[in-house]
């Protein structure tokens, strides 16, 4: 079965229960790219936060998960349209890097820590557990979570791609237990220099 | 009156000026350091939303060196020099007379080398504005970055991104003949410098 790569660009949100698609967000920086599953359904969402809160929005033409704080509470919303229950939720929250140390002191704000700080806060609020993070430290990170069992696996420039969680039941998802899934997918090879 | 300037010259094109004037002079500072002509290809205003930066380079997974300052004085934002990383492995040889690669993490020589070519970029493109406008412009410290386009520009745009607005950058790309050196050195003024800035290249503009 062909994979569907569906890229969550910046402040944006998506959602899917096509077991053959995967989410992704590219090269997040400062930005922290949110992943849920309910694993009942197999139903997957992302966001891609961009900047913590939206007090300083003047534009009602920004993407509806630009900021942290509204829209962690538009994603939770947006899975419950499509059958999600808020209990059984599982996250995972990865990105909110610092990549650039300046010599002599840092003038500008740490983005990114507020950023993972503010999604953190948002999630406690909405009640949605968490499985697994990796935020902060000063590397890029791409993003790609997996529809049909919930895997989250995280590519770095130096550590190539690696796993970090699988969101969905041990044993496999409701999707997957009906048969409407694909053979698990054998993560790449890493790619060397320049792996893009 | 002088018709150094159209009458209602836009803006765009004054901003297009400040590109050129910044260029000609990086772009002959890089030669010498490459030990090859370069020649400045390509210099150009864009205005685009926050979201299209990642994709400045194409691919936002594109590994990129990033040389970061931010810009205070008369002219406030941030300056970028940036490099696809196998242009930059050319210049680091070029500079130390030392081969590297990728696959090994920069030492601390790279690095700085890296750090000393975004320096002397900086200081021709804003040395170049800052002697036809008379205004100042100093750059900080530089932060070097190897790492993907859309973790590195993102990061250094967002602090000069006002909420809802465009990002307004002043692209210079640069290739040799043979297109062995391409780069890309972006000017961000922050929206409360732009006025000053267009004011003063312009005036120079009619004087000149």
């Amino acid at each position: 079965m062909d994979e569907r790569v569906i890229t969550v660009n910046m402040g944006q949100l998506e959602v899917s229960r096509q077991p053959g698609d995967v989410l992704a967000a590219l090269g997040l920086g400062s930005c922290v790219a949110l992943c849920a599953y309910d694993p009942a359904l197999g139903l997957a969402g992302m966001i891609h936060v961009v900047l913590p809160s939206s007090a300083i929005s003047r534009s009602k033409e920004e993407g509806p998960a630009k900021f942290a704080d509204v829209g962690v509470p538009h994603l939770v919303e947006e899975m419950e349209k499509q059958g999600a229950i808020r209990r059984r939720l599982r996250a995972a929250m990865l990105g909110g890097a610092n990549v650039l140390s300046y010599a002599g002191e840092a003038r500008t704000l740490d983005i990114g820590a507020r950023n993972a700080a503010a999604v953190q806060e948002a999630l406690e609020a909405q009640r949605v557990s968490v499985c697994a993070t990796e935020l902060g430290g000063k590397v890029s990170r791409t993003v790609r979570l997996w529809v049909a069992d919930g895997r989250v696996m995280m590519k770095t420039l130096r550590e190539g791609q690696v796993r970090v969680t699988v969101l969905g039941d041990e044993n496999g998802s409701r999707a997957r237990k009906r048969g409407l899934t694909h053979t698990p997918h054998r993560t790449r090879p890493t790619a060397r220099a320049g792996g893009g | 009156m002088s018709r150094g300037v159209e009458v209602g010259e836009h803006p765009l094109d004054l901003l297009q000026r400040i590109g050129t004037m910044g260029a000609i002079q990086a772009t002959a500072s890089l030669s010498a350091l490459a030990g090859k002509p370069v020649v400045n290809s390509y210099a150009k205003v864009k205005i685009l939303p926050l979201e299209e930066v990642p994709g400045l380079f194409g691919d936002p997974e594109e590994i990129i060196v990033g040389v970061i300052f931010e810009v205070s004085g008369d002219v406030r934002g941030q300056y970028i020099a940036a490099f696809l990383i196998q242009d930059a492995l050319a210049l680091i040889a070029a500079l130390t007379g030392t081969e590297c690669s990728l696959d090994e993490e920069f030492g601390e020589m790279e690095m700085s080398a890296l750090a000393e070519v975004g320096n002397i970029l900086a200081s021709s493109y804003l040395g170049a504005i800052e002697t036809t406008t008379g205004l100042a412009l100093s750059p900080s410290p530089p932060a070097v970055a190897v790492d993907m386009a859309a973790g590195i520009l993102t990061t250094a745009v967002l602090p000069m991104h006002e909420a809802g607005s465009e990002i307004l950058l002043i692209e210079v790309r640069f290739g040799g003949p043979d297109r062995e050196l391409t780069g890309r050195m972006i000017l961000l003024p922050t929206v409360e410098s732009l006025p000053r800035l267009l004011r003063a290249v312009k005036s120079a503009a009619l004087n000149g």
